[in-house]
């Protein structure tokens, strides 16, 4: 009867994988990945059929490799699975709530599923689910709950447990703009606040940039890129200027100076209307801060922008060989 | 942000409104009147008006606040309790002719899943009467990138791969109209950026109606919104103009300069700033009752301070904070 | 509002101000054997009906009510009747009969209620998460039937033995020397509750909807009897038609009950021992478990 076993996990990365493969008869799921992810949350990226949900099956100690190791919190996927599952939460994609209980007492009944004694379990999701921000709702028949608070269900089962690790699967699948935003906000503060490590797979990168500082991007069973986010991306030379005025003036002023700008040609790049300034140094921040105030323009945004995750995504995956895709040629 | 004609907007070419989501000198495509829908006691949709131009419009809206039942009812699978739609003039809910000049890519619609992709194009050509059928066909695929996996089956497709064959399915006539429901569910991240692309080629020549969730892909493909919330018109329009003219929430504008609490006591010394908050050792963010006002004293201000600016950028103003304000009570 | 100062001596005020926040879990893990405990009393109630509209407890209400009625009438007659006779209204071996049917009722309620919906509302995604393994699944869901089933078919009879001994002129010795009968009760009621229980849970382990599940069990056994007495009266009285019994749930049961309690007068010979009976349901249990196993193990 062990106590929180938390702190023994303190330190140590929370998955390591070595040589990972998995076929299913002639197709390769998975191919020899090797990666180690730190306490974090890190987002998983891939095209469907790039491996994710079967590292994530894999994690979860639901199938075994056929060839290769995968730890998770330092217990062996392979020997330890049911281990793992008592310190895992898993938050799916698809339908998975029961219709005819109340969010109460499935959470509840969940809790006790994973180990928590009784009373305990009760406790548990009481107050997990008023975090996700169910109040009355939570004795209300999960039939009778919108997608939003469904999803928020979802979630609190995931996590009324503890887990060191909890793996979320388009955690804002149907959910409206609010409902995807407190979610999100959710989502983060569950890794910022408590220190429970995330594996986020989802196809909406603005998503994984707004939770994830860690990314993974699998393809064809292949692992491509696994960093902290912050380093992806380097900033691309020219800055990018939004005025409300004469827009021929400044950039006139501007050339007066030595500096060149031009309106906005690449559509992906640029938000509409905003110029495009070359960059040779640091004085043409003031070049333009200065041409703005003399001739009394607003400036309504001035930004130096990153390449985003998006581009970094489109190059990694471009990468591999065409022939053999599945997917009609990405 | 009711109904009743909106004054012109300040600042840049004030263009009389005349139907919200309509600005003089362009013709409706899509015309929705004093639409009502109402189930029993339940009202969905309480008398909404507006017209959608050529070119990109997002159709946005809380779940279970109308929007589905707006777009149900603009795409005549559902009919208003009350009032009208027309589609290039003709009624919505006309015969079935109707579906010959626009094109459906709707979430519930099932693909059979035993056709190849070309031969459910090749079909939907021919429910429209197609002449060069086969010719069509090739089109629509070649738009949707689907070329090479059009010999497969529907049923071995990703949900991304299905996506595009619906869409290729409601290109084939080539209509002028496209009302897309979600079109990038189940899409992966290559796949979206694509679909975005594609949206917004088309949008060039037709007029397209995209319902929604994604507020971040939204910004990138639509010229303009119509918001639907508790059943009722809540916005039309370009969502950056909407922004200003969102009252009681003072715009916010996060600076990035090398000192910026010196570039905070200049800026509080401004009539138009409300407050600066620091937000880190090279930010703040500094709210303004009069956004245009400030923006344009920025520079100044800032050169008058000798404080170098590299990074400035409204804090509410992306899509995400101006449909929050909007769904407030 | 300024601190006071202890100094002057006042009281120091006090103010507090507590976190209601998630906290983590430092309380016991108990693991894969609570997980296990969790899911066969989950089972158990939810298939009573045990927090959920009155309708879905009414079946098992009215199931174990008649059950126990009955033992209770047959009880109450013949302590009436015990001045005049010693003749029994209902032998155990007539009671089990009449069990089974009660049984049956009981089981095409309870199999599909207990894998159904977990199925047809992928539930089994989220018990798969949990620690515990496929098998482990199974072996909960078999734990809970049987315990369900037991109480029916068991309880009832067993009761009924209890009565009828205590009714004796002398109740402590006739209990001791019908500890025999008590035996064979448990015998007959184990296997025909596992051997109900364990086909209609096979039968159950194929679909998500309840609406198929349980027509399927009534319609199967009732089309199974039908086709079996069919053949076998057919066949005429030889040895194959014997065998041919062995394949309907009633006939096998009805002789089981039988042969462990042969009757006084006259019904024809049951044609095997009770052992036969008895392997012939074992082994229907055994498969209609690895039939259950074989639709939840192998990962998808």
């Amino acid at each position: 009867m062990s106590t929180s076993d938390a702190d023994g996990f303190m330190g140590q990365p929370v998955v390591e994988i070595r040589g990972l493969s998995k076929r299913f008869g002639q197709v390769v799921a998975l191919d020899g990945l090797d990666l180690t992810l730190p306490r974090a949350a890190v987002g998983l990226l891939g095209a469907n059929g790039a491996g994710k949900t079967t590292l994530l099956r894999i994690l979860l100690g639901l199938t075994n490799a056929t060839a290769g190791t995968a730890s998770v919190l330092g217990l062996d996927t392979r020997s330890q699975g049911v281990k793992i599952r008592e310190h895992v939460g898993y938050m799916p994609e698809s339908d998975v709530l029961p219709t005819s209980t109340t969010a109460a007492d499935f959470v509840g009944h969940m809790a006790e599923m994973s180990g928590l004694p009784a009373r305990a379990a009760r406790q548990r999701a009481a107050d997990v689910l008023y975090q996700v921000g169910l109040d009355e709702e939570r004795y209300r028949l999960i039939k009778g709950l919108s997608t939003g608070m469904k999803q928020r269900v979802k979630l609190a089962q995931a996590i009324v447990h503890d887990p060191g690790l909890v793996c979320l699967d388009e955690p804002t699948n149907g959910m409206d703009p609010q409902g995807r935003d407190d979610m999100l906000d959710l989502i983060k503060r569950i890794h910022r606040m408590l220190g429970i490590s995330l594996i986020v797979s989802s196809h909406i990168l603005e998503d994984i940039e707004r939770v994830c500082d860690y990314v993974v991007i699998l393809s064809e069973g292949r692992l491509m890129l696994a960093q902290p986010i912050e380093g992806v991306g380097t900033e691309h030379g020219d800055l990018l200027v939004r005025i409300d005025g004469d827009v021929d003036a400044f950039i006139h002023r501007l050339a007066g100076v030595g500096v060149y700008a031009a309106r906005g040609a690449s559509a992906e790049l640029t938000a509409r209307d905003e110029l495009v300034i070359r960059y040779d140094g640091d004085h043409v921040y003031d070049a333009v801060r200065d041409a703005a105030a003399d001739l009394g323009v607003a400036l309504r945004s001035l930004r130096k922008p990153m390449q985003s995750l998006e581009d970094i995504y489109i190059g990694e995956v471009e990468r591999p060989v065409e022939a053999g895709r599945t997917d009609g040629g990405s | 942000m009711s109904g009743e004609p909106p004054s012109p907007p300040s600042g840049a070419a004030a263009a009389p409104v005349l139907l919200p989501g309509i600005v003089a000198g362009t013709a409706p495509t899509i015309l929705v009147e004093g639409v009502s829908r109402w189930y029993g006691d339940i009202v969905a949709v309480s008398d909404v008006s507006f017209g959608i131009a050529p070119g990109v419009t997002a159709l946005l809206g809380p779940n279970g606040a109308g929007k589905s039942t707006v777009l149900k009812m603009m795409a005549g699978l559902l009919r208003p309790s009350s009032g009208a739609i027309r589609i290039q003039g003709r009624p919505a809910r006309g015969s079935v002719d109707m579906y010959r000049h626009f094109g459906l890519v709707h979430e519930s619609e099932t693909v059979y899943p035993f056709l190849t992709g070309r031969e459910f194009v090749r079909f939907n050509a021919t429910l429209q009467k197609l002449k060069n059928a086969d010719q069509a066909t090739d089109q629509a695929l070649a738009t949707v990138e689907m070329t090479a996996a059009a010999d497969r089956r529907v049923g071995g497709y990703s949900k991304g791969m299905r996506q595009r064959i619906k869409v290729a399915g409601a290109l084939v006539h080539d209509p002028d109209v496209l009302l897309m429901d979600e079109p990038l569910n189940g899409m992966d991240p290559a796949q979206r950026a694509q679909m975005i692309d594609l949206i917004r080629a088309l949008g060039r020549t037709k007029t397209i109606l995209v319902s929604s969730h994604v507020l971040a892909e939204v910004e990138r493909f639509a010229d303009n919104i119509i918001v639907i919330v508790n059943g009722k018109l809540a916005a039309a329009g370009d969502y950056r103009v909407i922004r200003d003219k969102i009252d009681g929430h003072d715009h916010t504008v996060r600076i990035r300069s090398d000192d910026p609490r010196r570039l905070a006591v200049t800026l509080i010394g401004h009539p138009a700033t409300r407050s600066v908050k620091v937000e880190s050792e090279s930010r703040i963010l500094a709210e303004t009752s009069d956004a245009r006002a400030f923006y344009r004293a920025l520079p100044g201000l800032a050169r008058q301070a000798n404080v170098r600016l590299y990074e400035v950028q409204a804090g509410d103003e992306s899509l995400q904070s101006v449909f929050a304000y909007l769904v407030e009570r | 509002m300024a601190a006071p100062d202890p100094a002057m001596g006042e009281p120091a005020a006090y103010g507090e101000v507590y976190d209601r926040g998630y906290k983590h879990y430092e309380g016991e893990r108990l693991g894969r054997p609570q997980a296990l405990r969790a899911l066969t009393r989950y089972s158990i109630s939810r298939s009573l009906g045990i927090r959920k509209r009155w309708t879905a407890k009414i079946v098992p209400i009215i199931l174990y009510t008649v059950a126990a009625g009955t033992v209770l009438v047959v009880i109450g007659v013949e302590a009436f009747l015990a001045r005049v006779t010693d003749e029994v209204l209902m032998s155990y071996a007539d009671f089990f009969g009449f069990i089974f049917v009660i049984e049956g009722i009981f089981v095409a309620t309870i199999a599909p209620e207990m894998l159904c919906p977990d199925r047809r509302q992928d539930v089994l995604t989220l018990y798969f998460s949990r620690p515990i393994t496929r098998l482990d699944y199974v072996l909960a869901k078999l734990t809970a039937a049987a315990i369900l089933t037991l109480t029916l078919s068991f309880v009832p009879a067993a009761l009924l033995w209890l009565f009828r001994n205590l009714l004796a002129d002398a109740p402590l010795v006739a209990l001791a020397d019908n500890a025999g009968d008590l035996a064979r009760i448990a015998l007959a009621g184990g296997l025909i509750s596992l051997y109900l229980g364990a086909i209609g849970l096979a039968i159950s382990s194929f679909t998500g909807r309840k609406v198929i599940a349980v027509p399927v069990i009534v319609v199967g056994y009732l089309v199974t009897e039908g086709l079996v007495n069919t053949i076998a009266y057919a066949l005429g009285e030889n040895r194959i038609a014997d065998w041919i019994t062995f394949l309907s749930p009633a006939t096998i049961s009805n002789n089981l009950a039988y042969s462990l309690f042969p009757p006084q007068t006259g019904i024809d010979g049951i044609p095997f021992p009770w052992w036969a009976y008895a392997a012939g349901m074992a082994l229907t249990i055994i498969i209609a478990c690895a039939v259950m196993i074989w639709r939840y193990v192998p990962e998808d």
